[in-house]
């Protein structure tokens, strides 16, 4: 096993090539490559991935606070944030009856929650009309409901970080 | 060559098994390990009893102060520092027992930096949520590291498959 191993790659070129003439193999007698040390590598390089695989990878999504402000809990209104953030002033409400996207104070059509759950399809198509709205702002406030789900929360904002609005907002206390 | 030729004159028939379709599952499985494979190791443990969402963020994390929620337990580093049950009962926005850990945390670290200058208080943190936690207790953590100079947080989630 270990003679084999420490030359996989001349034991190829070596291996037993057995041509039935026994001249060479220019009469068009089948090859026969010597698979062993490729297998034991292979075998080898199995156990070594296996034992190092990692199944779930973890990643992270970052955001700020603002630095003035006490908490999460105490954050701004959609309305104080007009004067100060020369983005267009954008809020999500994320509810349970579903979602609720709130531009420049007027009231897009609601999203309302499927049987299958969040209609993430349909808020992403209304982000996108926004974005192409609002082409340079880059700022979502999202207004969450204190029972929703973590998943839930993270879902919508990847559906935001995908219509190109990276900068996540996250605000206590459901918006009317 | 010679090896083959000198098994065939002694004249026995000896099986040879068929190598192709083994090195084909070995080959698929080898390259499904590679995409897998990640040189760089753990740099954010994850917490047991704790599923994180998933996520189609790339982010790669980086090594700071961890804060873990669970459905029952509120870790700092670690160490438990708050129960959800108990959190839910109070109505207030603070919690007592991350507080008092968070503001020790910040102290240690800003009484580090007056003597090594690589050191500063970067008020980062990374929380890891268990994926069925409702918002109001990640409020009440943000709103608990905020009120004590954490304001710069790393959401933990794990890696979707898509690319």
């Amino acid at each position: 096993m270990s003679g084999s191993v420490s030359g996989p790659s001349g034991g190829k070129s070596r291996g037993g090539i057995a041509s039935k003439s026994g001249v060479g193999n220019s009469g068009g007698a089948p090859i026969d490559l010597d698979m062993t040390p490729m297998m034991n590598m292979l075998i080898i390089l199995i156990s070594f991935l296996v034992t190092m695989v990692v199944f779930t990878q973890i990643a992270v999504i970052k955001f700020n606070l603002p630095p003035a402000q006490g908490g999460a809990g105490q954050a701004a209104p959609a309305d104080s944030g007009k004067e100060k953030v020369p983005d267009a002033d954008i809020t999500v409400v994320l509810s349970e009856n579903g979602f609720q996207v709130i531009g420049e104070g007027k009231k897009l059509d609601p999203i309302p929650k499927g049987a299958k759950g969040y209609d993430y399809a349909g808020l992403g198509q209304s982000m996108k009309r926004l974005k192409e709205e609002y082409p340079t702002s880059e700022n979502v406030v999202l207004l969450i409901d204190s029972n929703i789900v973590y998943q839930d929360i993270i879902t919508s904002m990847d559906v935001m970080r995908e219509s190109k609005f990276p900068n996540i907002l996250l605000s206590g206390g459901v918006y009317q | 060559m010679k090896l083959g030729r000198t098994r065939r004159k002694s004249g026995e028939e000896f099986a040879k098994p068929q190598m192709t379709s083994l090195v084909d599952v070995l080959t698929v499985l080898v390259f499904f390990l590679l995409k897998n494979f990640s040189t760089e190791g753990d740099i954010v443990t994850q917490t047991k009893n704790l599923e994180l969402p998933e996520s189609s963020a790339k982010t790669r994390p980086e090594q700071m102060l961890n804060i873990s929620i669970s459905a029952k337990h509120i870790l700092a580093d670690g160490n438990p520092v708050a129960l959800v049950s108990e959190e839910q009962e109070r109505g207030e926005n603070n919690i007592p027992g991350l507080a008092t850990f968070l503001e020790d945390k910040r102290k240690q670290t800003e009484a580090i930096a007056e003597y090594d200058k690589n050191v500063s208080f970067s008020g980062k943190l990374t929380i890891q949520g268990d994926r069925l936690i409702p918002y109001w207790i990640l409020q009440k953590v943000l709103a608990t590291c905020g009120d004590n100079g954490y304001s710069s947080f790393s959401l933990a989630v794990s890696k979707k498959d898509v690319d």
